[in-house]
């Protein structure tokens, strides 16, 4: 079994969190977080001293080597994953599932087979209370809003990978989240449909103001999308840098033409490259362990 | 919606009609089916024509389709066809119906704690694997030779397949789910009735099936030890004149009866269900 396991914090404040300004407090804030896995005894921190305040309504992308702890990065902030040390908290409450405010959009697809396109997206709705036709029509809303009208009776063998990724945002859409949490949702997507994804989530980010929290492999795509790009180094996970991503929106597809466009991501590349590269030969990647 | 979207979506209607597409497909796939369970019934019939007639030529060893046909008609005609399928018919219902509650509800407790199933576990695993027909004169001498032992052999056949199933299914719950309703803020309650449960129903589903037809086997047999009436009495008097016609026909009944009964099933599936067709 795996079990998160509680440890002193070992990092100390990011030294590029930037002070706030006095009076505004941020949506979300992360602060010293540290998180390890206990696999067969052995503990491996995964997250090391990792501290990230996220204004209201802004998108933030995440972006790092594989394995890394992306992942697990965003399941501490929804709180699906205790972590060993440090706190999160969204609208200045620790960080809780049950509040409701958050909704998560997962790496894989987890559409639930056995209900339609309609009572995937209404799925949070019904957790959090009985199905009336309100939660249908909100639902209903949501479904339109990722463009699958007509889909509602469908069940998701039935749709194509794309489609299904538009429910899964949509099922997260439909609980009014302030804080979405996007793990790589368009990763399994052929190059195309990610293009249309991408610009159709700046569309509905537009409209609906959400915070958002994207996690990502595509560097193009996180400076295509995000506010503010954080980049993260393995072994154990922290923030390397935060990049401010300075380019006026909208913006759409024509936008990564753009010279600025192409230094950002340069600059990226050239942050990670040399983890990317470790983290494909197997034994390079030295593993922070402590003793059972 | 952007215009990249609309684009897109325009796309779709010409290549993809909202009506799931391989409707031609399917019904012609089904036709032939059709076809091909004709042909191999109707060989089946030839062979057993032509086995009886010409090869044992002794109606008292073996009939032939056409007798036990025309059995079927004579029993029904003088009413013992009735009286006995009703006797046998109110055992495999009782038996079934309660296995099936007895099984889910059993199914569960394995499913959901870890402890019940290290208890109960080894009982199932050694009953499962006993041929619990073998009981069968246990049960006369505790309740006689009437309708209650084949009931009690039918229930206790049905209620392990099913308890299996339905614990299997439980368990086999996809952990992605599990955590996306978690991360709605679905409590250990609803993580049981929204995703462990509607994950064990294709598994329920298989374990019934396979009930159907243990519970067939059970009524069968109960009747065939000490009993009075049902089909499995008929069987077992014809065999003893040497009316295998009457005795064929019993069988014949009663393979109808297993085949209609997984029809039913089936039916009833694809209405409770309609997810799993059309996932291989
Ligand atoms: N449940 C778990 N138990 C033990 N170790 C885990 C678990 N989940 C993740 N890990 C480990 O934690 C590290 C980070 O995993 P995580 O999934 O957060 O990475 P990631 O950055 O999301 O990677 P990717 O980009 O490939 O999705 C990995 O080394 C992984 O082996
Ligand atoms: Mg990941």
């Amino acid at each position: 079994m795996l079990r998160p396991f509680r440890r002193r914090p070992a990092g100390g404040q990011n030294p590029i969190d930037a002070p706030l300004p006095p009076g505004t407090s941020p949506l979300l804030e992360i602060d010293g977080l540290s998180v390890g896995y206990e696999v067969g005894g052995a503990f491996t921190t995964v997250l090391d001293g990792v501290s990230l305040t996220v204004e209201d309504g802004e998108f933030v992308c995440v972006v790092g080597a594989s394995g890394c702890g992306k992942t697990t990065l965003l399941k501490t902030i929804d709180g699906l994953i205790a972590p060993s040390a440090g706190e999160v908290r969204v609208s200045g409450r620790t960080a809780h599932p049950r509040h409701g405010d958050m909704a998560v959009v997962f790496q894989q697809d987890s559409l639930y087979p056995w209900r339609t396109v309609l009572a995937n997206v209404r799925f949070g709705l019904d957790v959090r209370g009985r199905r009336s036709a309100e939660t249908d029509a909100r639902s209903r809303e949501c479904i339109e809003l990722v463009g699958l009208r007509g889909f509602e009776n469908h069940y998701p063998h039935q749709l194509s990978g794309g489609m299904r990724q538009r429910v899964n945002l949509a099922r997260a859409l439909a609980v009014d989240p302030t804080l979405l949490l996007m793990d790589e949702p368009f990763a399994a997507l052929d190059a195309q449909t990610r293009e249309v994804m991408q610009t159709e989530l700046l569309d509905i980010w537009t409209k609906q103001r959400k915070t958002v929290v994207f996690i990502t492999h595509q560097l193009d795509e996180a400076v295509l999308l995000a506010d503010r790009v954080i980049v993260m180094a393995a072994h154990p996970g922290r923030i390397r840098e935060e990049i401010r991503i300075d380019i006026p929106r909208p913006r759409d597809l024509h936008t990564k033409r753009g010279e600025r466009f192409t230094a950002y991501v340069d600059h990226i590349w050239n942050l990670i490259e040399e983890e990317v590269r470790r983290s494909l030969i197997p034994g390079t990647a030295q593993e922070t362990r402590t003793g059972a | 919606m952007s215009g990249v979207t609309s684009r897109e979506r325009r796309a779709r209607h010409t290549t993809m009609p909202p009506a799931p597409g391989p409707r031609r497909r399917r019904g012609s796939g089904r036709r032939w089916r059709g076809y091909r369970a004709v042909v191999s019934f109707a060989g089946f019939l030839v062979v057993w024509h032509v086995a009886a007639e010409y090869l044992v030529a002794n109606p008292l060893f073996l009939a032939g389709p056409i007798s036990t046909v025309q059995a079927v008609g004579t029993m029904w005609a003088d009413g013992t066809l009735q009286q006995d399928l009703l006797v046998s018919a109110d055992e495999f219902l009782k038996g079934f119906g309660a296995g099936l509650v007895a099984g889910v509800l059993l199914g569960l407790l394995l499913g959901t704690s870890r402890r019940a199933k290290d208890y109960i576990d080894p009982l199932i695993n050694g009953l499962y694997a006993t041929p619990l027909v073998a009981l069968a004169p246990l049960f006369i001498l505790w309740f006689g030779i009437g309708e209650t032992k084949t009931v009690l052999l039918v229930f206790m056949l049905v209620v392990l397949p099913i308890a299996i199933n339905t614990d299997a299914g439980i368990r086999a719950t996809d952990p992605q789910h599990l955590e996306a309703a978690r991360s709605f803020g679905a409590s250990r309650l609803q993580l049981f009735t929204m995703v462990r449960f509607p994950t064990s129903v294709s598994f329920l589903v298989a374990g019934i099936r396979m009930g159907i037809g243990r519970g067939l086997i059970g009524v069968v047999v109960g009747e065939l030890f000490g009993s009075q009436s049902g089909l499995g009495y008929r069987i077992l008097v014809s065999s003893q004149y040497f009316q295998t016609d009457v005795l064929l026909a019993g069988v014949l009944i009663f393979s109808v009866t297993g085949v209609l009964l997984v029809k039913i099933f089936e039916w009833l599936e694809r209405r409770v269900a309609p997810w799993q067709s059309g996932q291989g």
